[in-house]
């Protein structure tokens, strides 16, 4: 009897893994004795970290995207629009619905499908959204908005954790702070501050290095600020606990949450995500123990970090984990909660380098003291232009 | 605390080090080299060869080509190529191998169309 493996999200996790249980399985996958399903109900894909680097021009929109047809192996059943996008899923029943009202078994399934913005989550937030959180669109719209802007304070607002790639508001602001300085020249004109909902930001060595620079660029940060309200007419923020910031720009990241149908089908726990064992990453939740059930990603438990390194690693061991389970054997890999955060506090331009560095961790080995580097910065910016090719197809 | 730092002795020599420093100033060569641009460039080079190692490593034909360019019968012909003609071509058609390799080839130009409709798009 054909196995199937059900992936749920084309994003990154699920595209590696697809892919390479694409390329492991390509003699069973030709004999018909496997079949390998991805639904997703966009059929391009777009890298969201470089929606950071977006608004300074670092990258166009067609860097940023890729035809999923393109990026998957044509070894890969794959359905997107209607078909793809999941309404649905029954773990008791191993049986997946979309919103064309196909059904889908399976024997393995992935559950891959990230993690969505919700504005709707602070009051007020909707009135004065400018984010480079949400979208291209977004992005490229905050983009016009630091481009025009006159001086006065801009505040960058993070409402809440969890959130996807939680070192990338920082990010942005040091970029923020370069774009100002090297190349609008307004820098001594505007007033920058960060608001952090909590008190460190990522490990010890990662928040001593952040802290730091900061200080030095003269970026106001403000911890434990979580966003409790936005008066959009009186340009101001209110954290949960009554402090008030006013601002001229306010730039924020949302909170998140998973998407409908996961909600829908009963699959999170009491923290509102995908529940999981954190080293095996199985499904754990309200459903039952599912050992044939994986969860990878952004709509992962809330006590793993939502990045992308994080995610490629999650994806390499349940690959290997799928595979060997495919092929009889019962060794088991095991996520060691490798993740890791680049880190921009220099933009290159004419009057400085660039200067960046890809911190990484695992759980309980916090990053070591570093410091960004010029060519940290050449690094990451290829990367992104390899993404694609090197990472989605999971060859390294 | 820099009181627990232990010094550890790892017998660098003084060459060693004048051939770490030989690289680390090479290195700045490269760092001086890149900029924005270059980087990009360097990326869009990469990026067919990412292709091409992606078709290698997830395909058998690289075994059977690995095999077939070592067949004892393949050395004869590149050391002294046959002549064949068209009577010849018609005569190897009943040849169990070439209606093999045959098979692969006209599979692989049909597969060649399928994926020119993708990326046509």
């Amino acid at each position: 009897m054909k196995e199937r493996v059900l992936i749920l999200g084309a994003g990154y996790a699920g595209a590696v893994i697809a892919n390479t249980l694409a390329r492991e399985f390509r003699r069973k996958i030709a004999k018909d004795e496997l079949e390998i399903t991805v639904l997703d109900r966009n059929d391009m894909g777009v890298n969201q970290g470089g929606f950071t680097l977006l608004p300074f021009g670092l990258y166009t929109p067609e860097d940023l995207v890729r035809p999923r047809k393109e990026s998957l192996s044509p070894r890969i059943k794959s359905r997107f629009g209607d078909q793809g996008e999941v309404t649905d899923i029954d773990l008791n029943r191993q049986q997946v619905t979309t919103k064309s009202g196909t059904k889908y078994s399976y024997d393995h399934l992935v559950i891959a499908m990230g993690a969505r913005p919700d504005a709707s989550g602070v009051q007020g937030l909707e009135d004065d959204l400018n984010t480079f959180y949400t979208s291209m669109d977004d992005a490229l719209e905050v983009g016009e908005l630091i481009r025009n802007f006159k001086g006065g304070r801009i505040v960058v607002s993070v409402s809440r954790m969890p959130i996807p790639c939680p070192g990338a508001p920082v990010k942005f602001s040091f970029l923020l702070e370069s774009y100002l300085r090297d190349i609008r020249n307004i820098r001594d004109d505007v007033q920058l501050t960060l608001l952090w909902p909590m008190e460190p930001i990522g490990p010890p060595e990662f928040n001593k290095l952040v802290t730091g620079r900061l200080e030095e660029k003269g970026i106001e940060d403000i911890r434990q600020f979580q966003l409790g309200k936005v008066d959009a007419a009186n340009k101001m923020v209110e954290s949960t606990d009554g402090r008030q910031e006013n601002y001229d720009l306010l730039i924020t990241v949302p909170p998140h949450k998973p998407q409908q149908a996961v909600l829908d089908s009963g699959l999170t726990d009491e923290k509102g995500w995908i529940a999981a064992d954190k080293t095996t990453l199985q499904y754990r939740g309200p459903v039952g123990d599912k050992d044939n059930v994986y969860v990878v990603g952004d709509n992962g438990p809330a006590d793993i970090m939502k990045t992308g390194i994080g995610a490629h690693y999650q994806a390499q061991v349940v690959s290997h984990n799928l595979i060997n389970t495919i092929n009889g054997s019962n060794i088991k890999s095991k996520y060691k909660g490798e993740t890791g955060c680049p880190i921009i506090t220099d933009m290159a331009s004419d009057a400085h380098a660039g200067r960046a560095y890809i911190a990484t961790w695992s759980y309980n080995n916090p990053p070591q003291s570093f410091d960004t580097t010029q060519l940290g910065w050449y690094l990451y910016r290829m990367y992104y232009y390899l993404h694609w090719d090197m990472s989605i197809k999971a060859l390294m | 605390m820099a009181e627990d730092i232990e010094n550890v002795n790892i017998g660098m020599t003084q060459a060693d080090i004048d051939a770490f420093l030989d690289i680390v100033r090479t290195a700045r060569i490269m760092q001086s080299y890149l900029n924005d641009e270059t980087v990009h460039g360097v990326a869009n080079v990469m990026t067919p060869l990412l292709k091409l190692l992606n078709g290698v490593a997830s395909t058998d034909l690289v075994d059977v080509l690995e095999r077939s360019m070592q067949d004892p019968d393949m050395d004869r012909a590149l050391m002294n190529p046959p002549k064949v003609g068209m009577y010849g071509a018609l005569r190897e058609m009943g040849d169990e191998d070439f209606q093999k390799g045959l098979g692969i080839a006209i599979e692989f130009l049909k597969a060649l169309g399928r994926a020119s409709e993708d990326i046509g798009d």
